[in-house]
């Protein structure tokens, strides 16, 4: 590498203004050019309003599993018996409107079995994660705002109900950067796209770009799994890495001999040509962390079939190498919305069931479970009442559930999150949350607070104000952490 | 009778007297917002208010709700007693003690504590403090005097002398000036996003006139390049999109396109090259529509800028949705036009800068009386040939369906009959003899591979209803050829029954929907303006419908409509005799086929030929005017204090006079181009758009959090200056391009990065990577494939093929194209101030692998091409890309890499650059000297 002139010290707001916004990019400028192999958390250089992490971190990666559409508690998570005694009668107390109406008490088509030393309750739906309750840690006293998934869906991700504001990811990764700059540091994986909402989910609005969510779409029904297709430019058709490597060379040398006839003293430029480096690698290593295929028999079996399996497992390897936070959609859509019939959490759970329960063993064999937060869980809950009006005539299967806002399980595990237990309470049917509510922006706090960041300093001035994850509220839950 | 009504008048006002208020506070207000506001506030439904004592005594269409005094007699106690026909809440019931608590209200007279409430509910606007007024922005513009300068020779211009000023204050000294290619590929690609040609650059080294560079300047805003450019960077202020994101399309797209958005582009971009006047140009996009005739024509198409924004569609609650696209609105206006973060106001006065609540929903006065609205944009006679086009495509689509439809039905209907057949043959299949599948339905005379699907239904374990389990357990037993028949007869007319009730249950329900007045089927493409009350975002959800009891609906549906058990729930599998696609369309005879075929082709043909949209997506005044409340902490829910349509006080004069004409837009219009903020904000933007920083360094915001001016003198000389040249564009890019400071060099001074390392105040030229408009033009430009000549109308994809100026590509709100977005594209649902400059590997990757770039490279080798020899190539491709000579050693890098790779023995094609020369010139197009602009 060239020898450049010595430079006078970049000042912050200079640094600021020409790498975009946030101290991530200090910590990344710092970290282009590294070896491939996974380097430390790069410490944040030069900025001294920078305290982040706030605290020792006890999580390092963050692994959102995400049941869009809207699992429901009382058939998963949330045992409730008297939901068996009160089936066919009316849900005491008012319900407020809804989408659709709704009527009486439906019990849960699925049996519960208790699991574990913890004795907690899992229905049917989720055999194998139940086998790892104890490592799992059950907030049953969700609630959110609105009962429709679009607005959910992004008070979940991004913590406020309409598009526009950065997601969690993006939050994170500015916040610690990455630990692996030959890979974005936030992935999003859905089998197809879109989501319903789709990219502002991931997106990092007014944070710098480069805080935006990855977004891999890996297409299950694709039988050519090609892991190359899955990051835009990622290869080359004409040239192969030795061709490729001697272009790059003669680029070097040019850009430095501008650099040189010009005594341009310009960290842009320096970066464009470390960047490239980094560039060429990730053309090795990106295809690679994506191909599964790359994992021992014992472990593809482990995770099961289908997109959810390929998903989680990915996730698996990408925290591996350092990617901060990765997360992981079931399909597009809103499959697991099932009014009609909540029967079909049959099939959503299958698929499901295994590679969640499978992830956290193989975290743990990889010995990543601890610095690795496991979040589960969905925009809303369902109705512990039956759905009428819906369905094709205006009343079909008498077996599905609504929208509900009120009460839901989360589960989290891993990350310094306590096992075995669960956090607050839904009311006798699995309705409303009555013992110890948690709002999503205590969720977002508390998966901050693992992460090492108080969630009230984490902020970024945009338009004349400073703006958090979680808004103007935001409680940790303290009780769950280990 | 009149004496009773004396009466209770007397005692409301006694009441009203000495109201209760923390009984209606804490108890009854309460219970009403829980519960009724949702429907009875601003959505009125029934045409019931109940946030007012005055309106609950009014009433809904049931007429009045509250006889104060008389509980038994006030509907609203009917109503939530739930003792009559109606019953409220909807879907609920309150609990005794709180029917209790309205109970003893209503019999209390019904006592509704104004005076407190609106205290309570509103804060009080505190006064703007002399402190808060004098705050800079705020002050009329000084035409401050031009400074004196020492180094007199430098200061060509009013602006060098103030910049020059600044420096020589703080012993800074200007570095030398650019160089003439250096500048002049500067210049070219600042205004017009383009670089300069080798002519262009050698024309210009040897003009020896005084003015050579004037005329170049000149030159560049007469060029249409030049609105593409700068129209495009007004495009990142009013955050233009086409598309919005609608989870709830009706046709599954996730978004709503606004399919003839491109018109507020191109009219953007020729308001640039026409210089149209800043204070015209504003007025246009937020009261075109209001103007006097000859402006209105060409100015409604402004008016997008409010209609195309993003709208939530059905994506909110209406009531909260309505309220956030007035924020949005009010967002983009102040921060855009006036620098100012009043969206901050929504639930509680601005933190920091005098900006209260009423002054925010003054402004959402104005949009709440302001509507999506379209607009012809072309003559009377293409809409004519566009409707009449859309209407023939919708029509004969609308025959396609309809054709399918029927041709299912008679399907169906023809199999339904022959049921009876298929039971038996599953039976040869599964029962006794045991047939195979070909060898039953060729015995029973049915299609085999319908018999399959009969087979797998009559399997299915019994879920939703008891009609098979007969048939089932006659299977198990081994049942005979004489049950099987009994049994299949008996299916059989069970199948017709339910389709004939069906038939029946359905002509009872589209009555009950016609007499609500909902459509039998959903509008395909609604207005955003259309989902103001619930039964608007969910038409007939309320409607009580019939059905058939549940088992026989279940068996219907499974038999005739979709599969109850399909694992698709967004859209389930179609049911046992309803087929459809190929399913269906491989039992067309030849003569169906070809109808079917002709049909498509037809409207494929339309939809090619159809002229361009023709409407514009503005807005337009509401029909009636309504009261903008404020909304207590923001909540839409909860009406406060009314207020007028008005400007910010803090930019008025005491006491600002309402607006009085409809919504107030032309009145807010002037008001803001009449503000001095607006005329800083503008030149502030402009200049910074050219240096890469700005003097007030966050555009969009001039209150006490924002950037305070690095030069306070210079911004108010440049405004003033802006306000006196009629708010001309053109000029003040002259005034501002001529100056020495805009010549500069980017060389460095170890003394000034000492003293100023951000160069805040314009010691030398910032160095500014291309955008990603500018870098994906320059790849075109340089290699000879840009078109020119296709600018305007329609957007068109980001496709390898696609030459014409990235300007002119789509730009999705839904999902923005990934070459913008690895590019620093800003997301185009807010107001963008800048651009960022990010560094991803991902844009190394763009420039190293992709398809778009490596054909660039390789069109540009063949530009190039046929020089004499490798010497005279490079030569040539330098002055092309960098409009400069190689140096020797560049020279010889190029030379070397060329050698090093020749092309494999048989793979030169003659004429054509080898390959190594394509490989080279990627190199070339990748480089910083390409993408950066000194």
């Amino acid at each position: 590498m060239l020898h450049l002139p010595a430079r006078r010290p970049l000042s912050r707001r200079e640094a600021l203004c020409r790498m975009g916004s946030g101290f991530g990019m200090l910590s990344f400028a710092s970290l282009v050019g590294e070896s491939l192999a996974k380097a430390d958390t790069a410490p944040v250089q030069g900025v001294p309003s920078a305290r982040i992490p706030n605290f020792k971190p006890k999580a390092k990666h963050v692994i959102f599993l995400f049941m869009n559409g809207g699992a429901s508690q009382i058939d998963t998570f949330d045992y409730k018996p008297m939901l068996e005694k009160y089936d066919g009668q009316p849900l005491p107390g008012a319900i407020p409107d809804h989408e659709r109406k709704t009527g009486n008490l439906m019990r849960s088509p699925f049996t519960f079995k208790k699991y574990g030393k913890s004795g907690i309750e899992v229905s049917e739906v989720f055999p194998h994660v139940g086998e790892c309750v104890d490592d799992m840690c059950l907030i049953r006293s969700m609630y959110t705002d609105i009962p429709n998934h679009e607005p959910s869906l992004l008070m979940m991700n991004v913590g406020h109900i309409q598009p526009g504001r950065p997601s969690m990811g993006s939050w994170l990764t500015y916040g610690l950067g990455t630990e692996n700059r030959n890979l974005p540091g936030f992935v999003v994986l859905c089998p197809e796209v879109p989501t319903t909402v789709g990219p502002p989910l991931w997106n990092s609005a007014f944070l710098p770009p480069v805080y935006q969510g990855t977004f891999i779409s890996d297409n299950v029904r694709d039988k050519k799994f090609d892991p190359e297709k899955l990051i835009p430019n990622i290869r080359n058709d004409r040239f192969d890495l030795k061709q490729q490597k001697s272009e790059l060379d003669l680029l070097g040398k040019l850009d430095r001999l501008q650099m040189d006839r010009e005594r341009a003293d310009d960290p842009q430029l320096d970066a464009t040509l470390q960047s490239m480096e980094t560039a060429y690698r990730m053309q090795t290593e990106a295809p690679d962390v994506f191909d599964v295929r790359k994992e021992s028999e014992a472990t593809i079996k482990l995770y099961g079939e289908g997109s959810t399996a390929r998903g989680c497992l990915t996730a698996a390897r990408l925290i591996e190498r350092g990617v901060r936070m990765v997360q992981v959609y079931y399909a597009k859509g809103d499959p697991w919305d099932h009014h009609f019939d909540i029967e079909l959490h049959r099939k959503t759970g299958k698929d499901s069931d295994q590679p969640f329960a499978a992830l956290i063993k193989d975290l743990k064999s990889r010995g990543l479970f601890d610095e690795t937060l496991i979040v589960c869980g969905s925009e809303f809950g369902r109705t512990p009442v039956v759905e009428v009006g819906s369905g094709f005539m205006g009343g079909a299967v008498h077996n599905g559930r609504d929208h509900n806002p009120h009460g839901f399980t989360v589960w989290l595990a891993g990350g310094g999150v306590k096992g075995g237990m669960t956090y607050g309470a839904t009311d006798d049917f699995g309705w409303k949350t009555v013992d110890k509510p948690v709002h999503v922006h205590d969720l977002h706090a508390t998966i901050l607070y693992l992460m090492g960041i108080d969630h009230t300093k984490l902020t970024y001035r945009y338009s004349g104000r400073d703006f958090r994850l979680t808004d103007v509220a935001g409680n940790v839950i303290h009780d769950i952490i280990g | 009778m009149k004496h009773a009504f004396v009466f209770v008048l007397a005692v409301i006002s006694a009441y009203a007297q000495v109201p209760e208020p923390d009984f209606f506070e804490n108890k009854v207000r309460p219970i009403l917002a829980e519960n009724c506001y949702d429907c009875h506030t601003t959505a009125e439904m029934g045409g019931l208010r109940v946030d007012s004592r005055e309106r609950l005594l009014q009433g809904g269409k049931s007429g009045p709700a509250v006889m104060p005094g008389d509980p038994d007699k006030s509907l609203l106690i009917q109503a939530i007693r739930q003792t009559g026909d109606l019953k409220m809440p909807k879907g609920g019931k309150l609990k005794p003690a709180e029917i209790q608590t309205l109970t003893d209200w209503v019999k209390m007279g019904a006592p509704w504590p104004e005076a407190r409430a609106a205290a309570v509910q509103s804060s009080p606007v505190k006064a703007i403090t002399p402190e808060q007024r004098a705050f800079w922005s705020f002050q009329p513009l000084k035409d401050p005097a031009v400074p004196a300068v020492k180094e007199k020779s430098w200061a060509k211009t009013n602006i060098d002398h103030f910049v020059l000023a600044k420096l020589e204050a703080k012993s800074l000294k200007p570095v030398g000036p650019a160089d003439r290619r250096a500048l002049i590929r500067r210049v070219t690609l600042d205004l017009t996003g383009l670089p300069p040609t080798p002519e262009e650059v050698d024309a210009f080294v040897s003009d020896k006139s005084p003015n050579a560079y004037e005329k170049v300047v000149d030159r560049l805003l007469a060029s249409p390049r030049y609105g593409e450019r700068w129209g495009r960077h007004w495009l990142d202020v009013v955050r233009y999109a086409e598309d919005d994101v609608r989870g709830l399309d009706p046709k599954d797209r996730g978004y709503m396109p606004f399919q003839g958005a491109y018109a507020y582009r191109d009219w953007v971009i020729q308001a640039f090259n026409n210089d149209l006047s800043y204070d015209r140009f504003i007025k246009a996009q937020l009261a075109g529509d209001l103007l006097d005739g000859q402006f209105r024509d060409k100015a409604v198409a402004g008016t997008a800028m409010l209609g195309q924004g993003p709208w939530w569609w059905d994506q909110a609650e209406p009531v909260q949705g309505r309220a956030d696209e007035r924020n949005e609105r009010i967002d983009v206006v102040t921060r855009g036009m006036l620098g100012l973060t009043v969206a901050c106001a929504r639930c509680h006065d601005h933190k920091y800068d005098p900006i209260s609540q009423k002054d925010y929903y003054s402004l959402a006065a104005v949009f709440l009386n302001t509507t999506y609205h379209e607009y012809p944009a072309t003559s009377p006679a293409e809409m004519a040939v566009w409707e009449k086009q859309q209407k023939v495509i919708d029509e004969k689509e609308e025959a396609l369906d309809d054709f399918m439809e029927k041709q299912s039905d008679l399907y169906s209907e023809m199999l339904a009959q022959k049921t009876s057949k298929y039971l038996t043959a599953a039976w040869q299949v599964t029962g006794e003899p045991k047939k195979t599948v070909a060898e039953a339905a060729v015995d029973q005379k049915v299609d085999p591979e319908m018999l399959e699907r009969w087979i797998k239904f009559l399997a299915k374990p019994p879920k939703h209803y008891s009609y098979l389990r007969d048939w089932q357990d006659m299977v198990k037993n081994g049942g005979t050829l004489e049950q099987a028949q009994f049994l299949a007869d008996d299916f059989q007319n069970l199948v017709l029954a339910l389709a004939v009730e069906a038939e029946a249950l359905k002509e009872e329900n589209d009555i009950i929907k016609a007499k609500a007045g909902v459509r039998k089927k959903p509008r395909r493409d609604s207005y955003p303006n259309e989902f103001e009350t619930n039964d608007q975002f969910c038409p007939g959800c309320d409607l009580e419908l019939k059905t058939m009891p549940i088992e026989r609906t279940n068996l219907y549906l499974d038999v005739f409509k979709a599969d109850q058990e399909s694992e698709n729930d967004q859209k389930p599998d179609p049911g046992l005799l309803s087929l459809q696609g190929w399913a269906l369309e491989r039992h067309f005879s030849a003569e169906v086929a070809e109808h079917v075929a002709a049909l498509r082709a037809e409207i494929d043909a339309l939809k090619k030929a159809q002229v361009p949209y023709p409407f514009l997506h503005g807005v337009g005044d509401t029909k009636s005017m309504q009261t903008m409340h404020v909304n207590v902490r923001g909540n839409p829910h909860t009406p406060g204090d009314p207020v007028p349509e008005r400007f910010l006080a803090v930019l008025s004069p005491p006491d600002p006079k309402p607006f009085s004409n409809g919504s107030g837009r032309l009145e807010l219009a002037d008001a803001i181009v009449a503000s001095p903020i607006a005329a800083r904000v503008i030149v502030n933007r402009v200049w910074k758009w050219h240096f890469g920083s700005g003097i007030v360094d966050t555009p969009d915001n001039f209150g006490k959090m924002g950037d305070p001016p690095s030069d306070p003198e210079l911004l108010d000389y440049l405004a003033t200056s802006f306000v006196k040249n009629g708010m001309s564009v053109k000029k003040l890019h002259r005034e501002i391009l001529l100056s020495s400071v805009y010549r500069l060099s980017t060389e460095s001074s170890p003394e000034n990065a000492e003293k100023d390392g951000a160069n805040r105040l314009y010691w030398r030229a910032n160095r500014q990577r291309l955008d990603a408009e500018a870098i994906r033009d320059s790849l075109l430009f340089v290699s000879g494939s840009l078109d020119l000549k296709k600018t305007g109308g329609p957007s068109t994809d980001f496709a390898d093929d696609n030459f014409r100026r990235t300007v002119y590509c789509k730009i999705s709100r839904y999902r923005l194209d990934n070459f913008l977005q690895v590019f620093d594209y800003p997301n185009p649902s807010f107001t963008a101030e800048q651009r960022f400059t990010t560094n991803v590997p991902l844009q190394r990757l763009y420039f190293m692998n992709s398809t778009f770039v490596y054909e660039q490279a390789e069109t540009f080798a063949k530009r190039v091409n046929d020089e004499a020899n490798d010497t005279a190539r490079i030569q040539k491709a330098y002055r092309i890309l960098f409009g400069r000579a190689p140096s020797e050693a560049e020279m010889k890098a190029g030379i070397e890499f060329l050698e090093a790779h020749p092309e494999a023995p048989g793979e030169q094609v003659a004429g054509q650059p080898s390959t190594a020369w394509k490989e080279y010139a990627r190199v070339l197009l990748s480089s910083n000297e390409f993408e950066f602009v000194n």
